[in-house]
C-alpha cells in the first residue's frame, strides 16, 4: 500500500511556463515505462534483416516481440550529399527513414514503404504502419567514430559526450499522421496504452540500427575494425531537434497533458508521505545525486538562458551536497522537509531536478502511477449549458485570474500570434504588431481568450445560461470547453500568457520532452532545442540482465 | 486517397475554420464529421456540402434561436447539435430547413447512456437515422438540400449494429474542396517568419 499522500502541489505553482521549462526525465518518463515492460515481458529482439552495402546503402529490419504480437522497425539507409542535410523538419531528404510496422512485414510492404517513407509531404503510409521518422548523422561525430573503428580503436568518453548520438531524428511521427493508425485503433493494446510508446519504441530501435551501422561501415574501411565496447557503445544516445511543432501540443490536450503532471504530482506525493527512509533508500538517493552531477557536468549549450540554468543547476548541487551532510536522512519527514528545503534554496531547475531524484528509490510507490497518464480524447468534452453566467464568471475568475489581471491594453501582452505558414504548413510564432499574421491566429492563448470571454460576460444577466451565451458569442465556445476540462483536469492548464513578448517556446517543448524521457536539453534559440534519447540503455541483447531504470543517469565514478 | 480518422479530423477542423466558424464550433463539427465517418457514412462528401452552404453566412444566421430557429431561415446542423449538447440532449423536436442533418446525430449519441436502451431517430423526407450511444445507423437516401427535420427521443430503442470503419477514403474532388477551405487558414508567408517564426536551424552541419 502506498503511504497516505501528502498535499499534492498545486496548478498554480507546477503550471508556470518557467518551472515546466525546467522539468527533469523521472521514473515516470514513457521511455522508462517501455523499457520496463519490456524487460517484465521478456520482449524478443532480432534482426532478420540487414541489407547494406559499401556506401551504407540499403534496407533493414528490427522486430520486437512482445508476449502477443510482433513490431518491426524498417529501415532505410540512404547515401545523402552533406549539402542536403537539414535539421528542419520539413526537408527533402535524409540520411536514413523509419517506419514501425504494426507485425511481420511482407516484401510488399518493405517496397510500399521504401516508395514513401524517403519522401516528406507526398509519402503516406498505412494503418498497418504506427509511425514515421527520418534521421541525419551528426557530422561531428560519425565519420570520426567510423575512423577510430576502422583502425581498432574506440571513441573517447569526452568525445561522445560532446554529442551524445551518432544520429538526430527530426521528428516521429505517430497518432494517424501521414495514414498511419489511430491512437484510438491501438490504444487498448497494454504495451501501447501510455503516452508515446509506439514513438518510443521506434527510437529505440532506431539507435540499436545506427550502432550497427556506424560498425558496419567501419569493417567495411578495414577488415580489421573492431566493434564498439559494450560500455562505449550504451554511451550513444539518439539525438532529436524539436521546433515550435510540438509546442501546441501541451495546450491542445488538456486532458492528457493533466494526467501526466497529475501522475508526476502524486508520485512525489507519495514520497513525501513516506514516515521514514530505509538505509538502503538513503544511499540510493545520495548515490543518484552523485550520478546528477555527473549528468550535469556532460550537459552542454552554447545557449545563454541554458548556460544560465546550467550554472545554477551546478551551484544547486553543491548546495544539495551541504545540505544532506547536514541532515539526517533516516528521521521521520525527511523527503518533506527536503522538499520544502529545495523550495526556498535552489533554483526553480534544481527543485524540479530534486523532485525526480526522489522518485528514484521509490519504484515500488511510483512506478503503477505510469498507467494513469494516457487519456481518451476521442470526443470533445461537453459543455454544460444550464449554468447560469454568474456561476461561469466565477469559474473564470478562479482558473484564470492571473489572466484577468493582465492589462491586454499593453503591447507586450498580445505580443506574439501563433500561427500556421501557408509556406510549409507548420506552426510559427509571430510578432502580432510588426507582422500581418493576427488574423490567423492559433487558439493557443487560454489566458486572453478567458479574458475576452470575461469581458463579455459583464454585459449579460448573470441569471441567464451559457448556452444562451454561446449561440449569441460563438466566438466564446472553445473557451468555455476548456474552462469544463481545466475543472476536471487541473493541471491540463498553463498559468501563464503563452502569447507575451518574453514567452520561451522552448519552455514548453522541454515540459513535453522531459516526460518522454529526453535529457541534455540544448535550446539553440528560444524556439528549438536539441535533446538526447535513450542515452545510456541497455541495447535490446543486453535487456536480459540490465536494470531497465538506472541508465538515465551516469555511472558513478569508482571510488 | 486513404487517411487515418484522426487525419480526417484535422483537416475538416481547418475546413471548417476556414468557412468562418467559431474555433469552439470547428472543434464539435470536425469531431461530429469524424465520428460520422467511424460509421462508415460519406462524412467527407457531407462537410463539403454543408461548408458551400454556409461558406459566406455569418454564423448569426445558420443558429438556432431559443425557438429553435435560423435568422437566416436555414439551420446549419453543427449548431444545432452543440445546442441540443449543450442542454444534455432533447425532447421531441421539428427543425425548419436544416443543411445536412446527419450532423446533428453524433452530437444525440454524446448525450446518450450507452447503458440504458434509449436513443433518437432523425427523419428527414427521404430517410431517416437511428442513433444509439454507440451506433448511426441511416436508412433511405441522403438529402442533398436542405430539409425539415424530426428528431423522437425513444427510451426503448433497439439500436441496429452499425459498421464501423477505422479508415476514411476521400475522392480527389473531395480532398480538394477540403484542401481548398482548410487553405484559408494559413498565414501568407513573409520574409521574415521564414527566417523567425518556425526557428529551427536551415542547415544541420555539425
Amino acid at each position: 500500500m502506498p503511504p497516505a499522500a501528502t498535499a499534492l502541489r498545486p496548478p498554480e505553482e507546477v503550471m508556470r511556463l518557467e518551472r515546466m521549462g525546467s522539468f527533469h526525465q523521472s521514473r515516470l518518463s514513457f521511455m522508462r515505462t517501455l523499457l520496463r515492460r519490456m524487460k517484465a515481458e521478456s520482449w524478443v529482439f532480432e534482426r532478420p534483416r540487414f541489407d547494406i552495402d559499401d556506401n551504407g546503402v540499403g534496407t533493414a529490419l528490427y522486430t520486437a516481440t512482445t508476449p502477443n504480437r510482433t513490431y518491426t522497425l524498417v529501415a532505410f539507409a540512404h547515401d545523402l550529399p552533406a549539402d542536403m542535410r537539414s535539421d528542419r523538419v520539413i526537408a527533402t531528404a535524409w540520411d536514413t527513414t523509419f517506419a514501425l510496422h504494426d507485425g511481420v512485414p511482407t516484401e510488399a510492404d518493405v517496397e510500399r514503404l521504401r516508395a514513401n517513407v524517403p519522401l516528406q509531404e507526398a509519402g503516406r503510409v498505412s494503418g498497418s504502419e504506427l509511425t514515421l521518422s527520418r534521421a541525419n548523422r551528426s557530422v561531428r561525430l560519425w565519420s570520426t567514430v567510423v575512423d577510430l573503428l576502422a583502425e581498432g580503436r574506440q571513441p573517447e568518453a569526452d568525445m561522445i559526450d560532446n554529442v551524445g548520438y551518432l544520429m538526430r531524428t527530426t521528428a516521429v511521427y505517430g497518432s494517424g499522421k501521414f495514414g498511419a493508425a489511430d491512437r484510438q485503433s491501438i490504444a487498448d493494446r497494454p504495451e501501447l496504452l501510455a503516452p508515446f510508446q509506439a514513438e518510443m519504441l521506434t527510437v529505440y530501435l532506431i539507435r540499436t540500427f545506427v550502432m550497427d551501422l556506424v560498425e558496419h561501415l567501419a569493417k567495411v574501411k578495414s577488415p580489421d575494425a573492431v566493434v564498439l565496447d559494450p560500455a562505449v557503445r550504451r554511451r550513444f544516445g539518439i539525438g532529436n531537434s524539436t521546433g515550435l511543432g510540438m509546442a501546441p501540443f501541451l495546450i491542445t490536450h488538456p486532458r492528457l497533458i493533466n494526467n501526466w503532471i497529475a501522475a508526476r504530482e502524486q508520485a512525489l506525493a507519495r514520497v513525501r508521505a513516506v514516515d521514514q527512509a530505509s538505509d538502503s533508500e538513503v544511499a540510493l538517493f545520495e548515490s543518484y545525486v552523485r550520478r546528477a552531477r555527473r549528468t550535469v557536468e556532460t550537459w552542454h549549450s552554447e545557449h545563454e538562458i541554458q548556460q544560465a540554468k546550467l550554472a545554477s543547476l551546478t551551484a544547486d548541487i553543491d548546495l544539495l551536497d551541504a545540505h544532506l551532510e547536514s541532515v539526517d536522512l533516516r528521521t521521520p519527514g525527511a523527503w518533506d522537509a527536503l522538499v520544502r528545503w529545495a523550495q526556498l534554496e535552489l533554483s526553480i531547475e534544481g527543485q524540479e531536478l530534486v523532485v525526480s531524484l526522489l522518485l528514484e528509490p521509490y519504484g515500488h510507490l511510483v512506478d503503477e502511477l505510469a498507467a494513469t497518464m494516457h487519456a481518451d480524447e476521442s470526443s470533445p468534452a461537453r459543455i454544460d449549458g444550464s449554468q447560469t453566467v454568474a456561476s461561469v464568471r466565477e469559474q473564470l475568475a478562479t482558473t484564470y485570474g492571473w489572466a484577468l489581471e493582465l492589462d491586454w491594453t499593453d503591447k507586450t501582452a498580445d505580443a506574439r500570434a501563433w500561427y500556421v505558414s501557408e509556406e510549409k504548413l507548420e506552426p510559427r510564432i509571430g510578432e502580432r504588431h510588426e507582422e500581418p499574421v493576427g488574423d490567423y491566429e492559433q487558439p493557443l492563448q487560454p489566458g486572453r481568450d478567458a479574458a475576452r470571454m470575461f469581458a463579455d460576460l459583464q454585459h449579460v444577466d448573470p441569471a441567464s445560461t451559457l448556452g444562451a451565451f454561446l449561440r449569441a458569442h460563438p466566438q466564446h465556445r472553445h473557451t468555455a470547453r476548456r474552462l469544463a476540462m481545466v475543472e476536471q483536469s487541473p493541471y491540463g492548464e498553463i498559468r501563464d500568457n503563452t502569447i507575451d513578448a518574453s514567452m520561451l517556446p522552448i519552455d514548453l517543448l522541454r515540459a513535453k520532452l522531459s516526460f518522454f524521457g529526453a535529457t541534455h536539453f540544448d535550446p539553440r534559440s528560444d524556439r528549438w532545442v536539441r535533446i538526447t534519447m535513450f542515452q545510456g540503455a541497455p541495447f535490446p541483447h543486453e535487456l536480459a540482465t540490465a536494470d531497465p531504470d538506472s541508465w538515465t543517469y551516469p555511472e558513478e565514478p569508482a571510488a | 486517397m486513404n487517411l487515418s480518422l484522426d487525419e480526417f479530423r484535422a483537416l475538416v477542423a481547418k475546413a471548417f475554420r476556414g468557412a468562418g466558424y467559431s474555433w469552439g464550433l470547428t472543434e464539435e463539427g470536425s469531431f461530429a464529421a469524424r465520428r460520422l465517418a467511424e460509421f462508415g457514412l460519406p462524412s467527407g462528401d457531407m462537410v463539403v456540402r454543408l461548408l458551400r452552404q454556409v461558406d459566406g453566412s455569418a454564423v448569426a444566421d445558420v443558429m438556432p434561436d431559443d425557438a429553435w430557429v435560423a435568422a437566416g431561415g436555414t439551420l446549419c446542423p453543427v449548431c444545432v447539435g452543440a445546442s441540443i449538447s449543450d442542454l444534455g440532449g432533447c425532447a421531441d423536436l421539428v427543425l425548419g430547413a436544416t443543411i445536412e442533418p446527419l450532423f446533428i446525430a453524433p452530437f444525440l449519441a454524446e448525450t446518450l447512456d450507452a447503458a440504458k436502451p434509449e436513443g433518437y431517430e432523425v427523419t428527414w423526407l427521404t430517410g431517416r437515422c437511428m442513433v444509439a450511444a454507440d451506433s448511426i445507423s441511416v436508412t433511405g437516401e441522403l438529402p442533398e438540400a436542405p430539409v425539415e427535420v424530426t428528431i423522437e427521443r425513444f427510451t426503448d430503442l433497439d439500436a441496429a449494429e452499425s459498421q464501423s470503419a477505422g479508415r476514411v477514403e476521400l475522392s480527389n474532388e473531395t480532398m480538394a474542396a477540403l484542401e481548398h477551405l482548410a487553405h484559408r487558414v494559413y498565414a501568407p508567408a513573409t520574409e521574415a517568419s521564414r527566417l523567425a517564426g518556425a526557428g529551427a536551424g536551415l542547415r544541420d552541419d555539425d
